[in-house]
């Protein structure tokens, strides 16, 4: 098997059943980690090494497909590394033109320590206001002897069949050498 | 006790690119006075804007970016057709001159994102947008390479002064502009980066490296970097590739220097030393794979040497508070050994700096420690462990010295006096788990005797990687006679087959054979429970190490989870008739 796996990596959105907790779904097979590029061995040339990750994982599960005006849920499974302990989660949404907060839903939630090593769970409800890639960041906070830790995760809800959107940033242009540059407008004085 | 601190190169660094700028124009100026009228000359400082981090690492203060010059950068005076009129070096405070320009010309500024230097020291760091949508990408070196342009002016008849800025492009709550100091701000980094080394070896050559940075660099997608699916920020070893996030809605990376230079840590893994590093996913607090922790230990340790600041910080989407730090000086999380990344990135900062923490009173300085991973630590028989690191840094100190070693290691929970060995054959530590994890070297003779070796999952979490402790095994390898071996390693743990034809439910094992840091061969195929080579000659007498793994431990869209949380095989290396 060739174990430069990168394109495979695309497909990750993939079965995490193996989480061992078993307040988890075993319906929620596709859980996404929030980490999602970065387990793949070294190919011919070596390794892909990458900058760490916080003191929590936080895994997520998108259930059903995503419609304007229609609120969804968001699966969360949520483990620090540093043990069992209390985590706050604080969800925010970028965009208040692409989604919001269906009614119900707290926009910060503490969850008590776990009583095992495994996951805590949570689902977050928020509705869709247009099509597009809509991103859910879920911040997750813990306490340790070096003070308050946040990581923040990013999760993306395709709504529709409309493409990631991407930015511009500059202009690709071709120098005096024909190499290609991306010129980006400066100030001056 | 060795006192050598990084700024000391500063000066010398700073002569060399002065003689660069040459006082104006550079090497491959090509235009000069052809009129015979007056020449004048360009002159100003080019900047940046560099942003912080807010307190306790809550989100980047984008409303109050800091002026930095760029420096070591290429700069261009343009003509108004584009053509190159002269090019120069950025000195230490961004400035630069251009000496000898035709009155009543139109130009204008460039600054390429990219160091170049030759001769000895010698550089060349270059960064690109890899992003690239349009089905038929060139090749990644050859990317648009970031340039930051002034707007064409007169010149007049009197020398002009004129400073170029790249901003944030931040509007306020969002992106509103173009992000122009984005890729100058890790150029700069890298600056200092250089500079750090340059301190312990003043004639340091080295090799070429493509940064890429995109605003479509996303950290919600992996996969495709042609579309910016980084998944997160990384450096391919072997490639001298170094990718960063730059997503605003996902994760950006450009103004977190300490995730830079962590990176780029790995860079210098990779050209100035060595790193047996398998890469992957790890979380702050976690019992890592050896050579994996001191990897990414050493990428912390060297963020905090290179920057003097020993607070690493990793800030989250653009305009939220989120992120998180950790102290490269106090930081403790997770189990303390030879496995925590953040535990030994404490031991070699502590070595480094000059500040007493309590249980840090000394400093050996970065020389050594440069030493140690440019000398021994690449060219050693075991892999890169922060046993091979600390035995060979142990071992080129005086007594002074080595009791502040031990003392450092002691405090981590990490073997040290005359018991240390780049082998950890006197390791104790087994961070909780009670199989499979030491010793950390399995010796075996390849003399067709079968070895049972068994590896588990237990510490592994949501991300399931495969890197925790106990997941993979080391062997040391003696050899008795020099030929070519026959090697064998047979699952001998079952793995019953489930229901589901899609599951990757055998056992997938892999192993990797290195004489030192020459890699000889490696078994990886996906056959099921088995893998087999034959050995180029082994020669009788030399110790050779090998790297085993059950695969589906991170075979994370494979592997079902009824699959065995501990796998043993039988391990054999045959003299081949």
């Amino acid at each position: 098997m060739n174990r430069m796996i990168f394109p495979m990596l695309a497909l990750l959105a993939t079965a995490l059943s193996a989480c061992g907790n078993g307040s988890v779904d075993e319906s929620d097979a596709d859980v996404t980690p929030s980490t999602p590029a970065v387990n793949f061995k070294p190919g011919a040339q070596g390794g892909r090494t990458v900058k760490p990750q916080g003191p929590v994982s936080i895994a997520y599960k998108i259930i059903g497909t995503p419609i304007v005006g229609q609120p969804v849920g968001v699966d969360l499974q949520v483990q620090s590394t540093l043990g069992p302990q209390p985590i706050t989660l604080s969800y925010r949404v970028n965009d208040s033109t692409a989604m919001e907060f269906a009614a119900s839903q707290e926009a910060r939630v503490s969850i008590a320590a776990s009583d095992d090593d495994g996951p805590s769970v949570q689902q977050v409800q928020v509705v869709p206001l247009r099509e597009g890639r809509i991103f859910l960041n879920v911040s997750a906070t813990i306490e340790t002897e070096d003070g308050t830790m946040s990581t923040v995760t990013a999760i993306p809800i395709q709504v529709g069949a409309a493409l990631r959107e991407t930015t511009e940033n500059g202009e690709v242009m071709t120098d005096e050498n024909g190499e290609l540059v991306r010129s980006l407008p400066a100030n001056e004085n | 006790m060795i006192v050598l601190r990084g700024r000391l190169a500063l000066t010398a660094l700073s002569l060399v690119a002065m003689a660069a700028c040459g006082g104006g124009k550079g090497g491959n100026n090509n235009s000069g006075n052809q009129g015979g009228g007056p020449v004048l000359t360009v002159s100003g400082t080019v900047n940046y804007e560099f942003v912080r981090p807010n307190a306790n690492c809550n989100g980047l203060n984008l409303d109050a970016p800091v002026l930095r010059p760029i420096r070591g950068a290429t700069v261009q005076l343009l003509g108004s057709s584009d053509a190159v009129l002269g090019t120069t070096i950025s000195g230490e405070d961004g400035s630069y001159v251009f000496t000898n320009i035709d009155a009543n010309t139109m130009v204008r500024l460039r600054v390429r994102a990219e160091l170049k230097q030759q001769g000895a020291p010698s550089w060349d760091v270059e960064v690109r947008d890899n992003f690239d949508d349009s089905g038929n990408p060139p090749p990644l070196g050859s990317r648009p390479l970031y340039v930051a342009d002034g707007s064409l002016f007169n010149i007049g008849s009197s020398n002009a002064s004129r400073d170029l800025t790249a901003t944030t492009g931040w509007g306020g709550s969002s992106y509103t502009g173009a992000r122009a100091a984005a890729p100058f701000a890790i150029l700069d980094t890298i600056y200092t980066a250089i500079q750090f080394v340059l301190s312990a070896d003043a004639t340091a050559n080295f090799p070429a490296l493509d940064v890429f940075w995109s605003v479509n660099n996303t950290a919600t997608v992996s996969g495709d970097l042609d579309a910016g699916e980084l998944g997160t920020s990384s450096y391919f070893t072997g490639l001298q590739e170094l990718f960063l996030l730059g997503d605003a809605d996902s994760d950006t990376d450009e103004f977190d220097d300490h995730v830079v230079l962590h990176e780029w840590g790995h860079y210098f893994e990779d050209a100035f030393s060595r790193s047996d590093s398998r890469g992957g996913a790890h979380n702050i607090g976690e019992s890592l794979e050896a050579a994996l922790a001191f990897g990414e230990a050493w990428g912390h340790a060297f963020a905090a040497m290179a920057l003097d600041e020993p607070i690493y910080c990793d800030t989250g989407p653009a305009g939220s508070s989120g992120g998180f730090s950790l102290s490269t000086e106090t930081g403790n999380f997770g189990v303390p050994g030879w496995f925590n990344e953040w535990g030994i990135a404490t031991v070699i900062y502590d070595l480094w700096d000059t500040d007493d923490d309590g249980s840090d009173n000394g400093s050996i300085g970065w020389g050594p420690i440069y030493n140690i991973m440019t000398g021994p630590q690449a060219s050693g028989d075991a892999f890169t462990t922060v046993f091979s690191f600390a035995a060979e840094l142990r071992a080129a100190l005086n007594a002074q010295g080595q009791a502040f070693i031990d003392s450092q290691l002691a405090r981590e929970n990490i073997v040290s006096g005359n018991g240390l060995d780049i082998w950890a054959s006197n390791e104790t530590n087994n961070a909780g788990v009670a199989q499979d994890v030491l010793p950390l070297y399995t010796d075996y003779t390849a003399d067709g005797s079968v070895l049972n070796v068994c590896m588990n999952n237990q510490l592994d979490g949501l991300t399931r990687d495969g890197n925790n402790v106990g997941e993979d095994r080391y062997l040391r390898i003696s050899v008795p006679l020099t030929d070519e071996y026959d090697v064998v390693m047979a699952a001998t743990t079952p793995t019953p087959a489930t229901a589901d034809p899609g599951d990757r439910d055998q056992s997938d094992p892999d192993f990797y054979i290195y004489d030192g840091p020459q890699e000889l061969i490696r078994g990886w195929s996906s056959d099921d429970n088995l893998e087999t080579a034959r050995t180029p000659t082994l020669q009788a007498g030399t110790t050779y190490i090998a790297f085993l793994e059950e695969w589906r431990f991170q075979d994370v869209d494979g592997a079902p989870a009824s699959f065995p949380s501990r796998m043993c095989f039988d391990v054999s290396f045959t003299p081949t008739p």
